[in-house]
């Protein structure tokens, strides 16, 4: 379960890993922009199908890329079948599930397919800056971009502690009682787990001299000659997709 | 100059539960003190005192001389340091270097320094190349070098340290064992560690305090408070392995035996006296 949640390949050394997060953040942004604006199907496709090249050659494991490409495709799929059956005149299909009648329509399976494509696409572009940037590294980038520090020191803690909490998920579903996979339970004894940890970890703050939000613990590194480099790509690739538009 | 002095402190939970009753002690500065006790003892509950979490139903805690009630917290948090027994509960920010900055920056000290320090703890706790890492991929061992680390950080004059050895395999226990003791020696740092391993005691620590139902039972140097097997048992403790060995050489075969050996030096020195 950890493998999902891990920012564990954007921790290792290659290329992208080490560019500033800055430029990845905007970069992402501004292709996601694009993306959505294009009206060419083959732009989100080449997009779809580059990205996994793209992680597959940092040694991502492809099971990892599925895992979390599953999550939005199967939203992406269920507004294809909302769009489908719902909107359009031109009817292509009918199908009868005894007094319930469904019609899919050619212009909602049009519509669906281009916002399937569009998500699918944008995904795999937060999914290039997940796996080439931690977590870490993209709050410190949220900071210098003026995201409000208290919201930013809320994520911190929450990335620190959400593995903490996995780890006793995990505990309370290996336990051998088998009662305790009772949902309820379960859900039960992480939250009491949860309010124990934020005492403690509150008394600990207080004890280091936690008085408010300090953004001194953040210093942005200066950029680098590889991020002018960085910079000169992805000009190029923003380029390439704002004529394909 | 005593760096820690506890006079008739009662301390009771809100639910009524008496967990200290009268505790007088005195720590000198730069002694590596011991508390000693079974579970529910009141050993945790004394630190919590120590560090200000806590404060006193009755008598009064003195850090260097002054009463901890007249300390404000921002000298209280530079002058004593608590190392966790759950590195998970230290262990907040994301990565090595944030989590150790975490307290220096709260000082207010310049971004220079804060560096500086960040650098000299993190090479006290032998972990130079782990700086940017995320805390959740340490091992546990690592966890807690890097508690430690966070807490020399604030470069303070009292640590005190909640079971520091506890889920350690034996190896880790004698690494950060040799790390603190080191520390106690070079720096003259005051160490005040809560512990019911009491093989751990005559190795590392100077002096020890025994507690048992929120009392201080027995205060004293290792040889001392070993002693008395009897007054230990009774404070759900034992002797170390060691000198429970020689005690039943002494007491059941008969065995010749003046001074009670704690640690592998002594009992080498004792059968060496023994076999000639």
């Amino acid at each position: 379960m950890n493998d999902i949640f891990s920012d564990y390949f954007a921790q290792r050394d290659n290329f992208l890993t080490r560019l500033d997060a800055r430029l990845k953040v905007v970069f992402v942004i501004m292709a996601i922009i694009l993306t959505l604006g294009s009206r060419k199907v083959f732009v989100p496709w080449c997009i779809i199908l580059s990205v996994p090249v793209i992680l597959l050659s940092l040694k991502v494991p492809l099971k990892i890329i599925i895992h979390r490409i599953c999550a939005p495709l199967g939203i992406a799929l269920s507004i294809l079948c909302i769009q489908t059956f719902y909107y359009g005149g031109t009817p292509i299909w009918r199908l009868h599930i005894g007094a319930l009648s469904l019609t899919a329509y050619a212009e909602g399976l049009r519509y669906g397919y281009a916002i399937v494509l569009k998500i699918m696409a944008s995904t795999s572009w937060v999914l290039f800056l997940s796996m080439t940037t931690s977590l870490p590294k993209l709050l410190e980038a949220g900071l210098w971009f003026k995201l409000p520090p208290a919201w930013i020191e809320v994520c911190f803690l929450t990335y620190r502690y959400i593995f903490v909490l996995l780890e006793d998920a995990k505990t309370v579903f290996d336990a051998p009682f088998r009662s305790l996979r009772s949902l309820g339970v379960l859900a039960g004894t992480i939250v009491i787990k949860a309010y124990d940890q934020s005492i403690a970890t509150y008394e600990a703050m207080m004890l280091r001299g936690y008085k408010n939000i300090n953004q001194d613990l953040v210093t942005m590194e200066r950029f680098k000659t590889a991020d002018f480099l960085a910079v000169f790509i992805f000009g190029l690739i923003l380029i390439a997709l704002g004529m394909s538009c | 100059m005593k760096a820690i002095e506890a006079k008739e402190v009662y301390f009771s939970y809100p639910d009524g539960t008496a967990a200290l009753k009268g505790i007088n002690i005195s720590i000198p500065k730069g002694e590596f003190a011991g508390v000693l006790g079974g579970n529910g003892s009141g050993k945790t509950t004394l630190l919590r005192l120590l560090n200000g979490l806590l404060k006193p139903a009755q008598g009064d805690i003195l850090i260097e001389g002054k009463s901890i009630k007249s300390i404000d917290r921002d000298a209280l948090f530079t002058k004593v340091c608590t190392m966790f027994q759950n590195p998970e509960d230290q262990l907040f920010s994301p990565t090595v270097a944030q989590d150790i900055a975490f307290g220096p920056v709260n000082m207010g000290l310049s971004r220079e320094e804060v560096r500086k320090r960040v650098s000299a703890a993190l090479a006290a706790v032998e972990l130079s190349d782990c700086a940017q890492r995320p805390i959740h991929a340490l091992s546990f061992i690592q966890k807690k070098r890097v508690c430690l680390a966070g807490v020399l950080a604030m470069e303070p004059e009292i640590i005190l340290l909640d079971e520091p050895t506890s889920c350690l395999d034996p190896a880790g226990v004698s690494s950060i064992m040799r790390l603190l003791k080191n520390l106690n020696k070079q720096k003259g740092i005051t160490f005040v560690m809560s512990t019911h391993s009491v093989d751990l005691v005559p190795v590392f620590i100077d002096r020890v305090i025994v507690l048992d139902k929120g009392i201080v039972v027995q205060d004293g140097a290792p040889q001392a408070v070993f002693s008395d097997s009897d007054k230990l048992k009774s404070a759900k403790l034992r002797l170390p392995h060691i000198g429970h060995l020689f005690e039943v050489l002494k007491n059941e075969d008969g065995h010749n035996i003046e001074h009670l050996p704690l640690t592998v030096g002594e009992a080498r020195q004792e059968l060496k006296k023994l076999w000639s």
